[in-house]
């Protein structure tokens, strides 16, 4: 392994110690020969580990939370507003009866209901008798014309009836 | 960040505001912590952290408890905070206001923050993190301040883990170069 993939490693895999135990103890047999590399290694780990690891934790601003908080409400206010606001550009299209309205349109329908119902109900047994009894009428006229009624002793009694028959 | 109860998850998966609230107070930590080292500005931190919890918010749903919680809501900020590293290097690029000079850049003194904490280690980590690109910078923090292994990085930013190793041997390399510059000592 030439010194080029030595400081490869070094800036990688080495120092981070992701490499194994057998690749790590070749690389460490390598910089007891080479000065080089091991000044390089010193110096990587000065100027690219060494400032990170002290690295303070910032302060989360507890004001973030409320922002967020705030962001999501009126993300579902804007969702309910927008489906109302799509709801009231539709209305025009459909008619919504007011509730005073409906009720009073339908109670006046059942009425009218009602009412037609009743007077067909009354006219078909009106019309029933009439056709019921009209082949009966019709039998007795065949069946009995004026003069046997009147020849059979029938007659009404009257004076009208003395005199002229 | 402590392990969440998997039926503090489902709560909140179903539009719970309280579980979620608890979900927050367990994350928020080491997402405040990572988004601040990579976008390395207060006030854009702020912003991020508030575009992170958004998104886990309304994306709790598909999270289907394959891969850990964490994992998932470290991906979330890491996206979130290079995003809008990214955005903010462009509008710097368009108003030429992003010189060679790590000075002149801006990322030390646009950080007030740092200036307030007067810590001198603070101030080298900033300007530190401040040469690398979105995508090396995520990885070293990660790597050198969150402690994640190459795999677990590999996971949390879904790329191939030999990509992780030469991310961050572009950005040592280049914290390496700017160390024999000797601008540390100018600092």
């Amino acid at each position: 392994m030439n010194c080029k993939k030595i400081k490869e490693l070094i800036l990688t895999d080495y120092i981070d110690n992701e490499m194994s135990s057998e690749e790590k103890i070749r690389l460490n047999i390598h910089f007891a020969r080479c000065p080089g590399c091991r000044k390089f290694f010193e110096t990587a780990k000065n100027t690219v580990v060494k400032p990170f690891a002290d690295a303070k934790r910032i302060v989360l601003p507890e004001f973030i939370w409320s922002r967020v908080k705030e962001s999501i409400m009126a993300g579902q206010q804007k969702k309910a507003g927008f489906l109302v606001g799509v709801l009231e550009k539709l209305k025009p299209f459909f008619y919504i009866p007011r509730p005073a309205l409906a009720v009073s349109t339908i109670m006046a329908l059942a009425v009218i209901a009602v009412l037609t119902t009743t007077s067909r109900f009354n006219n078909k047994e009106g019309l029933k008798t009439d056709s019921e009894e009209q082949p009966e009428y019709s039998t007795y006229s065949i069946e009995a014309p004026v003069s046997s009624v009147l020849n059979n002793g029938g007659g009404f009694g009257t004076l009208v009836e003395e005199y002229f028959l | 960040m402590r392990q969440i109860a998997q039926e503090i998850l489902i709560k909140a998966q179903e539009g719970d505001l309280e579980s979620f609230e608890n979900i927050y107070k367990e994350t928020a930590g080491f997402v405040y912590n990572v988004a601040f080292r990579i976008v390395n500005n207060k006030q854009d931190t702020e912003e991020v952290v508030q575009d992170v919890f958004l998104n886990i918010y309304h994306n709790l749903k598909s999270f289907r408890f394959q891969s850990s919680f964490k994992t998932w809501a470290y991906r979330i900020t890491v996206n979130c905070a290079i995003n809008h590293s990214k955005k903010m290097a462009r509008e710097r690029n368009r108003v030429k206001e992003y010189g060679n000079n790590l000075i002149q850049t801006g990322e030390i003194s646009e950080s007030p923050e740092i200036d307030k904490l007067n810590d001198g280690r603070e101030k080298i980590i900033s300007s530190l993190l401040g040469v690398l690109n979105a995508d090396q910078r995520a990885c070293i923090v990660l790597r050198n301040i969150e402690g994640l292994s190459y795999q677990e990085i590999s996971n949390t930013l879904k790329i191939n883990i030999n990509t992780v190793r030469t991310r961050l041997k572009r950005a040592r390399e280049t914290l390496l170069n700017l160390g024999k510059e000797g601008l540390r000592d100018e600092l």
